[in-house]
C-alpha cells in the first residue's frame, strides 16, 4: 500500500486511466437496469454480507425469546378464544360448501419472520426477512403484522428474503373501503423532498366522498396481497381531479420501523385473491389487536379466508 | 504504520461497521466506520487505487440498497479518488487537526455526492434537512471517530510519505 512515492509519468497516467476506469464502472452500476442491479447486489448479500445477515437473525431470534411470558400467554388464550368461538362457524361452511357442491376453500399459510433493515445509507424502504424460499416464500409474498400491511417480498433466496415496505416508490397495493364499495390503488407519495409518512389512494370515483378516519384494506385484486388486510386510515382529499376522480392522503397502520416480527405468505404457489383476512384484522375478533404491534405474532399454520 | 496495518485496520473498520450497522442493527447510531476506513487508507495510496478502495467499499454498502444502487458506489470512488489526491493538495501533514477537517469535509463529501445522485431519481430529501440537519452531524461524528482512531494507532499515512 505504499506506494505514493514512485508515481513517474507513466505511472500517474496508468493510475489516472485506472480511477478513470473505477469511475465510469461506478456509474454504470448507477444507470444500468435494476434487474442487473439487483444481480450484482444479491450475489454480495448472499456472499460477503450473508454472515452479518445470519448474525443479525440469531440476534433477533435471541431478542424474541427475551420477550416476557406473560404477553405470550396473553396472546395464547385470546388466540385460543378465537379459534374456540369460529370453529363451529368454520365446518358449518365446510359441511355447506360439500352440500353445494363447491370446492374446498383455498387455504394459505403464513410463517412467522423476523423482521430487520439494512441500516445503509439509501437502503430506506428495504426489508430483510429470515425465512427464504427454504421455508416457502417466494417472489411477492406478502409481509403483513398484527397492525396490518407492512410490505411484501421482493427477492427470495434459499433462507432470506428481500422485500420492500409500504414506502419504497415502487410499492402499490389495490385497496378498499372496508366495506367493499370503493376500490383504488394506494401507493407512496411522491416525495421530492424525502420522507415518506403517507400514502396516496387514487382512483376514487369523482362524485363519491371518503371520510376521515375511515379504514381502507386490501382488496385482493392482483393476486399478491391477502383481501382485508388493513392498509390505513383515510386523512384527507390530497387532489381532486374536476368530474374524473379524487385521491386521498391514507395514513398507513404500519410504521415501518416498529416492525421487528411479521407473518410472511409461505403457502405454495401464488394468488391470494380469493381469501379475505378481515376476521383476522376485525375489532372483536381479533387475536392481534389485543397487544402491541411490537410484539410478535403467534404461529398461524394457516390462514383462509371466509368467503 | 505498516502497509499490512494499514490494510488490517481497514479491513476491521469495514467488519465493524457491517457488524454494528449490519448485524446489530444500530444504523445511523453507529458511525460511518466504512468513510472512516476509506479516507484514512487513501491519503497513502495512488489515485487509481484509492478509486478502487472507495469502488469496493461502495459497492459493498449499496448491496442492500433497492433503489439508486450505485450511488454509493460512486459517491465512495469519488472520495476515494480526491482524497488521494488531497497528498498533493495539501502540505503532507500528521497534524490531528488536519485529519480531523479532512475527515469531516471527506464524510460530507460522500453524502454529498451520493445526495446529488438520489437527487436525479427523485429520492434525495431537501438539501438543509440532508445535508445540513442531517450529514453535518454525521460528518462531526466521523471525524470524532477518526480523530480518535489516528490518536490512538497513529496516523495511517502521512508518516511514510
Amino acid at each position: 500500500m505504499r506506494e505514493h512515492g514512485d508515481a513517474n509519468g507513466d505511472g500517474r497516467r496508468a493510475q489516472l486511466f485506472l480511477a478513470a476506469a473505477f469511475l465510469v464502472v461506478s456509474l454504470a452500476f448507477y444507470l444500468i437496469p435494476t434487474g442487473l442491479q439487483q444481480n450484482v447486489a444479491s450475489s454480495i448479500r448472499l456472499t460477503l454480507l450473508r454472515p452479518f445477515v445470519g448474525f443479525r437473525s440469531a440476534v433477533s431470534v435471541a431478542r424474541l425469546r427475551r420477550v416476557e411470558a406473560d404477553a405470550l400467554h396473553a396472546r395464547l388464550d385470546s388466540l385460543n378464544a378465537w379459534i374456540a368461538n369460529n370453529v363451529s362457524a368454520l365446518e358449518e361452511n365446510r359441511r355447506l360448501r360439500a352440500l353445494s357442491g363447491l370446492a374446498g376453500r383455498m387455504e394459505r399459510t403464513y410463517g412467522p419472520a423476523s423482521v430487520f433493515r439494512p441500516g445503509n445509507r439509501g437502503s430506506q424502504g428495504t426489508l430483510v426477512l429470515d425465512l427464504g424460499r427454504d421455508d416457502g416464500v417466494h417472489a411477492s409474498s406478502s409481509v403483513i403484522t398484527p397492525a396490518g400491511l407492512a410490505g411484501r417480498v421482493i427477492e427470495a433466496h434459499a433462507t432470506i428474503s428481500i422485500g420492500m415496505d409500504w414506502t419504497h416508490p415502487d410499492f402499490r397495493v389495490s385497496v378498499m373501503t372496508e366495506d367493499g364499495e370503493l376500490y383504488g390503488i394506494a401507493g407512496p407519495e411522491a416525495a421530492p423532498f424525502g420522507e415518506v409518512d403517507r400514502l396516496v389512494l387514487t382512483g376514487i370515483p369523482y362524485y363519491r366522498d371518503l371520510a376521515d378516519g375511515a379504514l381502507v384494506v386490501t382488496s385482493g385484486r392482483g393476486g399478491v396481497f391477502p383481501r382485508g388486510v388493513p392498509v390505513g386510515l383515510i386523512g384527507g382529499l390530497a387532489e381532486v381531479e374536476e368530474g374524473w376522480h379524487r385521491s386521498y392522503w391514507v395514513y398507513p397502520s404500519v410504521h415501518p420501523a416498529s416492525v421487528t416480527h411479521a407473518l410472511v405468505d409461505v403457502s405454495s404457489g401464488t394468488g391470494p385473491s380469493g381469501l379475505d383476512l378481515s376476521l383476522l384484522f376485525h375489532e372483536n375478533g381479533s387475536p392481534a389487536r389485543t397487544s402491541s404491534p411490537e410484539a410478535e405474532l403467534p404461529r398461524s399454520p394457516t390462514c383462509d379466508g371466509g368467503d | 504504520m505498516g502497509a499490512g496495518a494499514v490494510v488490517a485496520v481497514t479491513l476491521a473498520l469495514t467488519f465493524l461497521h457491517f457488524l454494528l450497522r449490519l448485524g446489530l442493527g444500530i444504523g445511523a447510531w453507529a458511525p460511518d466506520l466504512l468513510a472512516v476506513a476509506l479516507l484514512l487508507s487513501v491519503r497513502r495510496v495512488r489515485v487509481g487505487t484509492a478509486a478502487g478502495i472507495g469502488f469496493t467499499l461502495g459497492i459493498l454498502e449499496d448491496a442492500f440498497v433497492l433503489v439508486a444502487f450505485g450511488a454509493n458506489t460512486a459517491a465512495m470512488t469519488i472520495v476515494g479518488m480526491l482524497g488521494a489526491q488531497t497528498r498533493v493538495l495539501f502540505v503532507t501533514t500528521t497534524s490531528l487537526s488536519f485529519i480531523l477537517v479532512y475527515l469531516v469535509a471527506g464524510k460530507w463529501l460522500r453524502d454529498f455526492v451520493h445526495w446529488l445522485l438520489q437527487l436525479r431519481d427523485g429520492l434525495a430529501g431537501g438539501f438543509v434537512e440532508s445535508m445540513v440537519l442531517d450529514a453535518v452531524p454525521a460528518a462531526l461524528y466521523v471525524g470524532l471517530v477518526g480523530g480518535l482512531l489516528v490518536k490512538v494507532i497513529g496516523p495511517l499515512g502521512e508518516s511514510e510519505s
